[in-house]
């Protein structure tokens, strides 16, 4: 403090000195126009210096002349800019990012070199990028285009959710600002549940994860929606054949609130009845979204922004089963620059999540759910030379919804309900950034879990040395008897060293544990399965992670090139053993295989950034696998032999080609291959007692067909003079491959006596879709 | 007109040409499998065991006519079986007699391989279980979606196990057998055709299981076990029987498996299916039988409902009329043995006993 004193006292005495000063003031942004808070801007010359407030502003006075302003934070390039002062400026500064990214405070989007930059297994894609894909009946979607990127892939249309790195896909930490998704997917996985028009930014940790993120042990996708514009409106219309939407931005009170809002509606609805097919025209496929933000600004150094998201689904496929899935969040975030040195940020958030299942032909439904409610804090320190360090304490509250079976009028079954636990996860983290001289940057962290079970749910106790079976049961105990207590240390490292200016080699290790499970029936994901969390036998899964790599960057930036290895290593995984019963047990545990699970791989990426085609070719080749751990063979799954993961995926090849024709137009091709996800065939049948009996073979021996999709993108933008539009033209699936999802077994007639093999495709052809959108801004003034 | 074709082009894209039959390339050695099933059961004999081998997943299983089977029980009796056609062997009961409370095993020798059966112990109680019936309506929805119902006959069943502080597990199958009476067309000599006898089985399911546990349930009434649309079966007498088995745990996990393979029907609320793994082992590691010999307590139960106890009247088609021909009849008023299921001209033994 009084050190501060004298500085300042020191400054205003030299500045009264020089007599004249000027005011400069300005914004500091990244390559994609997001403010960069926090960044000192400092006058070689006099040594005065300022930093950047949450809008990215500063301003500070000078004396006549001329002045080096050097441009420091941690995580960009510095960077000195010279000016000739002799009178008030104001201007706008550009930084690039340097090696590490600062995930919480600084917003920053990809640049063309940040897989040279960031460390091992941190994917970026800009919202330029993706929007120049082609698209799915008219969408934008994220998660359709993170799958293009090596070690990213989905088990194809009609899935839930997507996979990283051979991990579930309960095992990515799905964030939508600060608020936990539970359910990413919209209309069986077509589209993903983002609006694009209100995604600020999306970075995917699929090798080091920052210890300010934990409870997926394979990947973290954190997803930042925009803040409304401060200072003028702009809205947007996109109207297509399946789906349309609509957003908005703008002041409420200049300079201080500003609001976003959005909303997308999907009506395929309307096309499937007027299909001359009695089972489409009974189904239905719905869903719809809407996003509002609103964002207080108390000064340069205090902001709090309030947002929530809402979004439902419903699929109904003819008169035999229909699927309902609802999330709604609501997140709290404020953020103050303390001083110059530390930034902080509180965050609480809210999910509700919940799922229902109906045989339409039994007449009956199934719900189940899940409750999630988080508190975070966290401070950043810039105080250090070559350090940002970031600490902070983070509570997460998981409550699943009881699973009910309520029961229609001509059901046979009585109405049933299985109540659930909860889980509270506390953790404190710590995460160091440090660049080591010009060439290397370590990033070390450090995360405790403690994990307790509460709730009132059934609790059974087992005899001691005996399975987990109906059989073995020995107590009851009604009101959640003896809660289990977890406690998990978490280290996180992560390495980034640059070679010379071309090459940089990666690495990471990280240690990270799972309190919630994602409990299916299906080798497929659905949008129904149960969220569960660990209980005294459902434990924690605890996996470490390993990832080497390196890139290499062409002397012009035109080239990017880059290869990884990864290792993982779960030590427990829960899967389904044979003839599980799921649904409504209130004694999950004894359907359950506890296995352990590993997953390697190799990824080469080969990108393209600028000039003519632009564009990446990626190859993932992995093998994911699991085996059962129990003491007792009953509870093995195949045996006690390692089998492929249901979402063992052995090569995927993406290749991706963009290109500005003219000044207005661009064309876009996907090209995609993917071997086929394993499967359990019936190998042979028998007859016992007048039934036939099927004989299934080892777990997932088998692959459905292989994966193959050509994509055609094509569209026009400034079609109207003086308006920003765009015209899409996209063909999914152009080369009309009728792709699996799945293989199943089905009787083929009412008398017949063997169960036939079907190939069921979710996409029987090629889809075209267009979309016309428009942007409608107001015109304001720029700063320089 | 575009516009619709563009519609029904993306709707059948979207919707349509989704599943179509799909044969796998599967691997030969796995598809060709011993099956060894049978029981014995505490009467007299014979009992039968059937050997066979898979051949593929869409087809019957091979007959293996030239096992060695051997019947043995844990005193140390023995016997063997004799192949009597279709893949069943014949065990005598002379040396060895089911009896409550014993175990019994198989040993069979095909080619060079040998497979044993786990010993499998026959449960010394059973239950006591009563088939109650009440005349309904059945009520379902027609193709063009109209609501209708029609008369039917639903039984429940009743079942009480002894208070032993012991595990029970039982199987029930329901058949049913009731005669058709061909048409009595007039002849010079009077002969009245003889009926035919058909067997089937009946009921919601192929099969029901229930497991008891003495600290849970000694009791249990499972109604609508079998829902019968009241038809021309019911013009003379209709028999129901019942056959219960009780069994050992591991029979019953066994069939329990089966029951869930059986009742599947390819839908997402399918429990997920898997390899049933029965009690045949081979002295081969790599070779993996199939199939179960059990050791069951077998009890049957009668009902038999006569026409005058249903309310529902109905006519029989294939009373003779003069003046309509042959050709006006169904097929089965003819010849009784073309009637769907097992006809027979053979009366079963049990037809006169049951009253």
């Amino acid at each position: 403090m009084i050190k501060s004193l004298f500085t300042s006292l020191f400054l205003i005495i030299q500045l009264a000195a020089w007599g004249q000063t000027h005011q400069v003031s300005g914004y500091v942004k990244d390559d994609f126009d997001q403010s960069i808070p926090g960044v000192t801007v400092l006058s070689l010359e006099t040594g005065y210096g300022t930093a950047t407030d949450l809008e990215g502003y500063f301003e500070m006075k000078l004396p006549k002349g001329t002045h080096t302003l050097e441009l420091s934070f941690v995580g960009m390039e510095n960077s000195t800019k010279q000016i000739t002062l002799w009178k008030d400026v104001v201007l706008t500064f550009k930084m690039e990012p340097s090696i590490i990214e600062l995930d919480a405070f600084v917003k920053s989007g990809r640049s063309d070199d940040y897989r040279r930059n960031e460390i091992a297994g941190v994917e970026r894609m800009s919202l330029a990028t993706i929007s120049e894909l082609p698209l799915l009946m008219g969408e934008i979607d994220l998660i359709n285009s993170l799958s293009l990127l090596p070690g990213v892939s989905t088990v194809g249309e009609g899935s839930t959710g997507f996979n990283v790195r051979g991990g579930k896909i309960d095992q990515n930490l799905v964030m939508l600002n600060g608020g936990e998704i539970f359910n990413s997917s919209h209309l069986l996985g077509f589209f993903s549940i983002f609006n694009a028009d209100v995604v600020e930014e999306f970075t995917l940790y699929k090798g080091h994860i920052p210890a300010n993120f934990g409870g997926r042990i394979a990947s973290v996708l954190d997803i930042n929606l925009k803040e409304g514009d401060y200072q003028s409106w702009e809205g947007g219309v996109s109207a297509g054949f399946m789906s349309s939407k609509l957003f908005f931005e703008g002041p409420i009170v200049s300079e201080k609130i500003s609001v976003i809002g959005s909303t997308r509606f999907a009506y395929p609805d309307w096309m499937m009845h007027k299909i001359p097919n009695d089972e489409v025209r009974q189904s239905k496929g719905l869903f719809d979204d809407q996003n509002l933000s609103i964002g207080f600004r108390f000064n340069d150094k205090n902001k709090i922004v309030i947002s929530t998201y809402r979004s439902s689904d419903i699929f109904r496929y003819s008169n035999d089963f229909s699927f309902g899935w609802r999330t709604f969040l609501g997140n709290l975030r404020l953020q103050n620059v303390i001083n110059e040195n530390v930034f902080h940020e509180f965050e609480i958030s809210q999910v509700h999540y919940n799922t229902d299942q109906s045989d339409l032909r039994l007449d009956y439904g199934i719900n189940n759910g899940l409750n999630f409610s988080s508190l975070h804090d966290s401070f950043t320190y810039y105080g250090l030379s070559n350090h940002s360090f970031q600490g902070g304490l983070e509570i997460k509250k998981y409550q699943q919804l009881p699973e009910e079976l309520i029961a229609g009028q001509a059901s046979l079954t009585p109405n049933d309900e299985v109540k659930k636990g909860a889980g509270l996860i506390s953790s404190i983290y710590a995460n160091d950034d440090w660049s080591i001289g010009t060439r290397m940057t370590l990033s070390l962290g450090i995360r405790f879990n403690y994990f307790a079970q509460l709730g009132s749910q059934k609790q059974f106790q087992y005899l001691e040395g005996q399975p987990l079976a109906i059989q073995t049961i020995t107590d009851t105990l009604a009101d959640g008897g003896s809660s289990a207590i977890y406690f998990n240390p978490e280290p996180r490292v992560g390495l980034n060293l640059s070679v010379n200016p071309n090459w940089s080699l990666k690495a990471s290790f990280n240690s990270i544990s799972q309190y919630l499970h994602l409990i299916s029936n299906s080798a497929a994901a659905t949008p129904v399965d149960i969220w569960q969390v660990s209980t005294r036998y459902i434990k924690p899964q605890v996996s470490k992670n390993y990832s080497l790599g390196f890139t290499h960057q062409g002397a012009k930036k035109k080239w990017q090139h880059s290869f990884d290895l990864y290792y993982r290593n779960i030590s427990r995984i829960y899967e389904y053993k044979d003839f599980a019963e799921l649904i409504l047990n209130p004694h999950l545990e004894t359907e359950l295989g506890e296995s352990k699970g590993r997953s390697y791989g190799m990824e080469i990426l080969i990108e393209k950034t600028s000039k003519g085609w632009t564009g990446w070719l990626s190859y993932t080749l992995a093998k994911s696998e699991n085996k059962g751990i129990s003491p007792f063979a009953s509870e093995w799954i195949n045996d006690g032999n390692w089998y492929p993961a249901n979402y063992d995926q052995r090569h995927n090849l993406s290749l991706v080609l963009n290109k500005q024709l003219g000044r207005n137009g661009f064309f876009s091709l996907n090209v995609i291959y993917k071997s086929g996800r394993p499967f359990t065939a019936i190998e042979a049948s028998y007859n016992s007692g007048g039934i036939t009996v099927p004989v299934y073979a080892d777990r997932n021996t088998y692959q459905i067909p292989d994966y193959f999709r050509v994509d055609l993108g094509i569209g026009l933008t400034t079609i109207i003079p003086k308006i920003e539009d765009r015209l899409s033209l996209s063909i999914y699936n152009f080369s009309g491959r009728s792709n699996a999802y799945s293989i199943f077994y089905q009787l083929p007639s009412a008398g017949a006596v063997f169960p036939a093999s079907y190939k069921l495709s979710i996409l029987g052809s090629m889809f075209p879709s267009i979309t016309y959108s428009i942007k409608l801004y107001q015109q304001v003034n720029n700063y320089n | 007109m575009k516009n619709r074709i563009f519609i029904l082009l993306i709707g059948a894209a979207f919707f349509l040409g989704c599943e179509e039959r799909y044969f796998i390339d599967l691997n030969q050695v796995n598809t060709e499998q011993l099956v060894i099933n049978g029981v014995i059961d505490q009467s007299s004999g014979p009992y039968y065991v059937s050997v066979q081998r898979t051949i593929g997943p869409e087809v019957f299983p091979q007959d293996v006519s030239d096992a060695e089977v051997i019947l043995l029980d844990e005193r140390g009796h023995a016997e063997y079986c004799d192949y009597v056609g279709e893949g069943r062997y014949s065990c005598p009961g002379i040396q060895v007699n089911g009896q409550a409370g014993v175990a019994y095993h198989l040993k069979v020798q095909v080619g060079s391989r040998n497979y044993t059966s786990i010993p499998d112990r026959m449960p010394a109680i059973t239950a006591s279980s009563v088939l109650d019936w009440e005349e309904d309506q059945i009520k379902a929805t027609s193709a063009a979606g109209v609501d209708i119902s029609y008369p039917s006959v639903n039984f429940n069943l009743n079942t009480e196990v002894p208070s032993l502080n012991q595990s029970v597990f039982l199987l029930w199958i329901f058949n049913e057998t009731f005669q058709i009476r061909e048409t009595d067309f007039p002849d010079p000599f009077g002969v009245i055709p003889p009926p035919c006898y058909v067997t089937k089985n009946v009921g919601r399911n192929k099969f029901e299981l229930m497991a008891f546990n003495p600290e849970r349930n000694l009791s249990t009434n499972i109604s609508e076990v079998i829902m019968r649309p009241v038809d021309l079966s019911f013009l003379v007498k209709h028999l129901f029987i019942t056959y219960q088995h009780s069994l050992s745990q591991e029979h019953f996990d066994y069939l329990s498996r089966v029951k869930i393979l059986s009742e599947s029907t390819g839908s997402l609320f399918d429990r997920p299916a898997g390899r049933i793994k029965g009690n045949i082992i081979s002295d081969d590691p790599s070779d993996q039988p199939l199939g179960f010999f059990g050791a069951v307590l077998a009890d049957t139960v009668y009902n038999v409902i006569y026409p005058n106890e249903i309310d529902y009247w109905f006519e029989d088609g294939c009373l003779y009329v003069p003046g309509k021909t042959r050709n006006d009849y169904e097929r089965f008023c003819i010849d009784c043995r073309s009637f769907s299921g097992n006809s027979t001209k053979d009366k079963p033994y049990y037809w006169d006993l049951i009253n």
